[in-house]
Order: structure tokens, then C-alpha cells, then sequence
């Protein structure tokens, strides 16, 4: 008997340990305001701050928040069935404006604002609203579209890859984009889609990048936030280039990125909280794109001397017609 | 002397991560009962602890010992999720209908633990660590297959319409009405206990099994009836925590309840209401820590800190005085 409950013991403590073991990255915060009472801001990232692209690209904006407008702000890594939570933690705390940094955000931002009147609840993408939430919507398929067409015009074998991290209908709709710039550049170009299903898993990114190398793509775009470095350490050992996504990745120490679909997403979050600090948010559904600043392609310098010169003229004449409202990207409404 | 404890190894903790120990603890006092949103918060993470705790007591008052506590929480979520997903039920019924089959649940997965412990001779403390797995891998199957929210766009459930959720005090603060199943739970076990004639045979088969069978009763039996009653606590938790808190299931549903309540059970010295004094205690330490991992720079880590600290000085404490032998906890 007496074993037996030491080996109870022993499990109960190794289960315990193993549960609470769980790997959390560490996690970049910003520091903290004075506890007056101050316009409070709080962002829910995904994913943690520090993966260079997706969330790092909110929490410039909050701190642009900050800095500017003299804000409170805190951030927290939330997901799935914990959303709630924390949204509804920091309506309690008082704050005035919690974003949530992805279209998982929206439903939850729409359903807790109605117990919390003073608190604005923004999702990044979505398309429900309330008179205390809303949502941005950032148009990266515009980026993606041009990054398409540049993989398009300068693939010698016919094939580009598409990377993706969860299958999320906000994911699919840059790669839409991505597709029609490349067959736009190059009609009947073959172009593989993987989805690993997993946000920070890096070696199964690198995986579905060497699979996609494998069946001849020798363009490789992403959208695997966190685990963005598995597909350029794959692009590096096989020579292949690779697009930056979100943010500006140029600088990626792989050298193989060619160039990056960015989001410029401070003016919008600088807007936004903005508009919540004076009263005058109302909800709705705003969208920022090339037109707003907010998207852009940019080149990696290091390499342009790669890329003809006749590439690049078009690209320029593109993002003009994009920007001038000429041409209208596919764009999926979710 | 535990509440001692708890603040000692805070108190270490805060050293550790490097936070002032009096903005640290203001914060964690703050989060677990500064205002009615701490309170509530308190009570709302009390609520499985207290109701896996009771079940941790049940079994191993009959000499089984069910470390799957997590195991049995899942799936009584998933049997109220499934349930909500094959039957149009709402209100007050599709309630109780959704605590019922997550207490169905547990006890299902529970007893076939006690079933190959009696008849097949594999302790329950090996196949109820096994079962988790096979419950958390049941999950993660089931919110990206048949229970997948409709748009089929995450691993999720669909979420449960509010009519259909336990009903909040306010529906600004966190408390739900599954408080009224725990407090009823622990009166329930109290009783069981102190009254019953099952209660006391399976107090005797945990104690003293040869007298127990000198007085021909069917210790297996017993066995299995404390398991399957253990199970139905640990899935009513997760029945409470689906239809109270989260309304959907998802991969993040196993908060590691079912672990953190050993611990608990123990500390509330295998008895109704120790276990909810325990609960309350870890409730409040849970809140708190999360409003500091929120509010200062230390980050989520803090909470497995605290709560893993407190623990093992809990455990140790109960160690050292029965070893010395004063009195006994």
C-alpha cells in the first residue's frame, strides 16, 4: 500500500512537472505606464512578438500607441477557447481598447463587447461589427499580387510555392493573390500550395519548402508567421529565392529573400486609437492598402542587381495601377 | 500554516523573476480579490479544482489512485460539446443535459480504469495517466473532425449559443452559476461519506481491504463504483468549465486542471471541505498570478512558477511534521 501511493505520488508530481514544462517562448513586452488613469490599449497577439513578421508588425503599432499618444499599453499571447478571457480581463481592468491581431478575434471582439459598452474591441480582419468593435482590414493580397507577378516573370521553371502555416481563409486569400500575379506574369505557370496547419513550427515548414523545391519551384512565398525561417534555411540549401511576408524581411541573415509583402500597419493602428481616444469610434470595417500607405512590396536592395531591370519597371507600373485603383487584386471577404 | 507556505514561496518566486515583492504582491492580491471582478475570478478558477479534487478523494479514499483527473475533465467536455452538436437543445434543460453527459463522460472513462485494475490487474495509477493521452489525442481529433465549428476554419467547436451557457451573476464578471454545482458537489461528497453505506464501504475497502472482505464485501465492486463516481466529478468539471466559461472546446481546453487538483486533494487532507478550502486557496493563487503575469513584465511564466512552488512547499511541510512526528497533519 504504502508503495503504492509513493509510485501514486511520483507519477502525480512527474505528470505535473511534464504539464507545466510546456516550452513558452520568451515573450518581449513593453513596460509598463503609470497606473493613473490613463487611455489603456491592449493588443492579443497569436503568436509572440518577437517572430519578426505577423505579431512583431502589431506590437510596433502598439507601441507607436504608446509613444504617441502617451498611451498605457500591454500585450498578451492568447488563442483558441482563451480569447475571451483575456478580452473580457482587460475590459475588467478598464481598458479602453483591446486589439486582437487576427479574424479569430473578430466574433469573440463582437460578442464581449455587448457586456462591455466602454471598451472598443478591434480585430485585425473579420467582418462583424458592433458599435464598440470593428475590425482592419489590411489588403496584403495587394503585396502578395505583386509578389506573384515577380515570381511569375522570373521562374525558369514554370513552378512557385506558396507556404502556409494554418489553413485560414485569411491566409488563402493572399495566396488567391499570389496565384493570379503569377499567372498574370506567366499564364499556365504551375503553382504548389502547402499548408503545414501549424503556426511556429519551423521544421515542418522547412519540410513542405524542401517537398515544394523537390517538385521544381524555384520562387517560394510564405505565410507561416513564426516559422518563416524554415522556409528560407530550405531556400538557402537548395538556392532557391523566397518572398518576406508582413513585415519587411530583406534582411533575413539566409539571404534569399528577394524581396518583401509588407504591412505598415502603424498608421492604422495610430488611427484607430486615435479616433477611440477622441469618442469618435463608431465600428465598421476599415480597409488599408497600398492606396492607405499600409502595403507595400519592397525589394531587398542586396539583391536588386539580380532582378532586370524590365522586372522592376513593371513592378513599379503595377503597384501604380494598384495604388491608382486601376486594377483591383482578388480579395476574399471573411 | 499552508497559507504561510503559499506566501513564502510567492514571495520566492517574485525574488526569482526580480519584481518589487510589494508591487508583486499588491498585484496578485488585487487579481484574486481586489474588486468583484477578483472574486469572481477566484471563485470561477476554484470551481474545477474543487470538483477534480473531489474526485481525486473519492478514488483514492478506496485505495485507487486516479492521476487522469485531466483525462476524465476532457472528456466530459467533449461528451457536452458532442451533445450540443447532435441535439438542438437550449436553455435550462440543454444545461443539465450538458452536465449530465460530461459526468457520463468521466465516469465512463474512469471506470474502465477501475475495470482493468480489479479484473486484469493493471493499477489505475498506469492507465489513468495512459487514458489522458488517449483523451487529449480524442480532443484534437474531434475540433478538427466531427466537431469542428461549421466554417471549419479553426480547431474549435462551435460555440454554445448564451442561453444555452450557465447564467452569469453580472454579466460583467467572470462568476457562472456552475459555483452552485461545486458548493452542492462538496455537501454531496460530505455526505456520501459521513452517511451513506456505499460511502462507508468504500472508506473500509480503502482502508482496510482484508476486513473488507472478511465481511464479504465485494471490494472490486466498490472499486469500481469509487471510480466511476471519480470520473463523474472530473467530468462534470468539464462540463462546468464548457457550459460556464469557454462554450467551446478546443486545444487549449485541458488547462491542466486535473493535475493541479492532486495537489489540492491532498492538501485539503482527502476531505469534502479541505478540498474546498484548498481549491479557494489555489483559485485565488491562480488569479492573482495570471493579473501579475498580465500587469508586470515577469510574462506567463510566473504562473507555473507560483503554483509549482507552492505545491512542492505545501507537500514538503506535510513531510517534515510527519516525520517529526508532532501531532500529524
Amino acid at each position: 500500500m504504502r508503495t503504492m501511493k509513493t509510485v501514486a505520488l511520483a507519477g502525480a508530481a512527474l505528470a505535473f512537472l511534464a504539464w507545466g514544462c510546456e516550452p513558452s517562448a520568451p515573450e518581449a513586452r513593453v513596460a509598463q505606464g503609470d497606473l493613473q488613469r490613463s487611455f489603456r490599449v491592449a493588443l492579443l497577439t497569436p503568436g509572440p512578438v518577437s517572430d519578426a513578421g505577423w505579431n512583431a508588425m502589431a506590437f510596433r503599432g502598439l507601441q507607436a500607441i504608446q509613444k504617441d499618444l502617451g498611451a498605457t499599453v500591454n500585450n498578451q499571447e492568447t488563442s483558441e477557447t482563451k480569447i475571451r478571457d483575456a478580452m473580457r480581463s482587460y475590459a475588467q481592468e478598464g481598458y479602453d481598447l483591446v486589439f486582437g491581431h487576427g479574424f479569430e478575434y473578430n466574433e469573440p471582439a463582437v460578442e464581449v463587447a455587448k457586456d462591455f459598452p466602454k471598451t472598443v474591441f478591434v480585430s485585425s480582419s473579420g467582418g462583424k461589427t458592433a458599435p464598440n468593435a470593428g475590425a482592419f482590414r489590411f489588403a496584403l493580397e495587394e503585396g502578395f499580387y505583386v509578389a506573384g507577378y515577380v515570381s511569375g516573370m522570373m521562374t525558369k521553371t514554370g513552378k512557385v510555392a506558396m507556404i502556409g502555416g494554418p489553413d485560414v481563409p485569411s491566409i488563402r486569400s493572399t495566396f488567391k493573390a499570389f496565384r493570379a500575379g503569377a499567372e498574370r506574369a506567366k499564364p499556365g505557370v504551375q503553382v504548389i500550395e502547402t499548408f503545414t496547419g501549424k503556426d511556429a513550427d519551423v521544421a515542418a515548414a522547412k519540410q513542405a519548402t524542401l517537398a515544394a523545391i523537390g517538385q521544381g519551384a524555384d520562387f517560394v512565398v510564405h505565410q507561416a508567421n513564426a516559422a518563416a525561417q524554415g522556409v528560407f534555411d530550405a531556400c538557402k540549401e537548395k538556392g532557391v529565392a523566397a518572398f518576406g511576408a508582413n513585415l519587411d524581411q530583406n534582411d533575413n541573415a539566409s539571404g534569399v529573400v528577394l524581396g518583401s509583402a509588407v504591412i505598415n500597419a502603424e498608421p492604422a493602428f495610430l488611427g484607430l486609437a486615435k479616433s477611440v481616444k477622441e469618442g469618435t469610434y463608431q465600428g465598421g470595417i476599415e480597409v488599408y492598402g497600398m492606396k492607405q500607405g499600409a502595403i507595400d512590396f519592397v525589394w531587398n536592395p542586396n539583391l536588386a542587381s539580380k532582378v532586370p531591370a524590365m522586372v522592376q519597371e513593371m513592378v513599379e507600373r503595377l503597384k501604380g495601377d494598384i495604388t491608382s485603383g486601376k486594377l483591383s487584386v482578388p480579395m476574399d471577404q471573411f | 500554516m499552508t497559507a504561510a507556505i503559499v506566501l513564502a514561496s510567492v514571495l520566492v518566486a517574485l525574488w526569482v523573476f526580480g519584481v518589487d515583492p510589494v508591487s508583486g504582491v499588491s498585484l496578485i492580491a488585487k487579481g484574486a480579490f481586489g474588486d468583484k471582478f477578483g472574486v469572481a475570478r477566484t471563485l470561477v478558477r476554484a470551481v474545477p479544482l474543487v470538483l477534480v479534487g473531489l474526485g481525486v478523494v473519492v478514488a483514492w479514499r478506496a485505495g485507487v489512485f486516479n492521476i487522469g483527473g485531466e483525462g476524465q475533465y476532457v472528456v466530459g467536455g467533449l461528451a457536452a460539446a458532442w451533445l450540443a452538436a447532435a441535439l438542438p437543445l437550449v436553455g435550462p434543460l440543454a444545461m443539465v443535459s450538458f452536465l449530465a453527459a460530461a459526468a457520463l463522460g468521466g465516469a465512463c472513462l474512469a471506470w474502465l480504469a477501475g475495470w482493468l485494475e480489479v479484473h486484469r490487474r493493471v493499477p489505475a495509477v498506469i492507465t489513468t495517466i495512459l487514458l489522458n493521452f488517449v483523451s487529449l489525442q480524442a480532443l484534437d481529433w474531434a475540433v478538427r473532425g466531427p466537431l469542428q465549428e461549421p466554417t471549419r476554419q479553426r480547431p474549435l467547436s462551435a460555440r454554445l449559443p448564451s442561453e444555452s451557457m450557465l447564467p452569469r451573476f453580472d454579466p460583467q464578471t467572470d462568476l457562472h452559476a456552475g459555483v452552485f454545482v461545486a458548493v452542492a458537489a462538496v455537501a454531496a461528497i460530505w455526505a456520501f461519506f459521513r452517511y451513506s453505506h456505499a460511502g462507508f464501504l468504500v472508506r473500509l475497502v480503502g482502508e482496510n481491504p482484508r476486513v473488507a472482505r472478511a465481511n464479504r464485501t465485494d471490494t472490486g465492486r466498490t472499486k469500481k463504483l469509487a471510480m466511476a463516481l471519480s470520473g463523474a466529478l472530473c467530468g462534470l468539471a468539464g462540463g462546468v468549465t464548457y457550459a460556464g466559461v469557454s462554450g467551446q472546446i478546443g486545444d487549449g481546453f485541458a488547462e491542466g486542471w486535473g493535475f493541479l487538483a492532486i495537489p489540492v486533494a491532498l492538501l485539503g487532507g482527502l476531505e469534502a471541505w479541505g478540498v474546498l478550502a484548498a481549491s479557494l486557496l489555489f483559485g485565488a493563487l491562480l488569479a492573482g498570478s495570471e493579473n501579475l503575469s498580465r500587469f508586470s513584465a515577469v510574462g506567463p511564466t510566473v504562473v507555473y512558477v507560483i503554483q509549482g512552488l507552492s505545491v512542492l512547499g505545501v507537500l514538503a511541510a506535510f513531510r517534515w511534521r510527519r516525520a517529526g512526528g508532532a501531532g500529524g497533519p
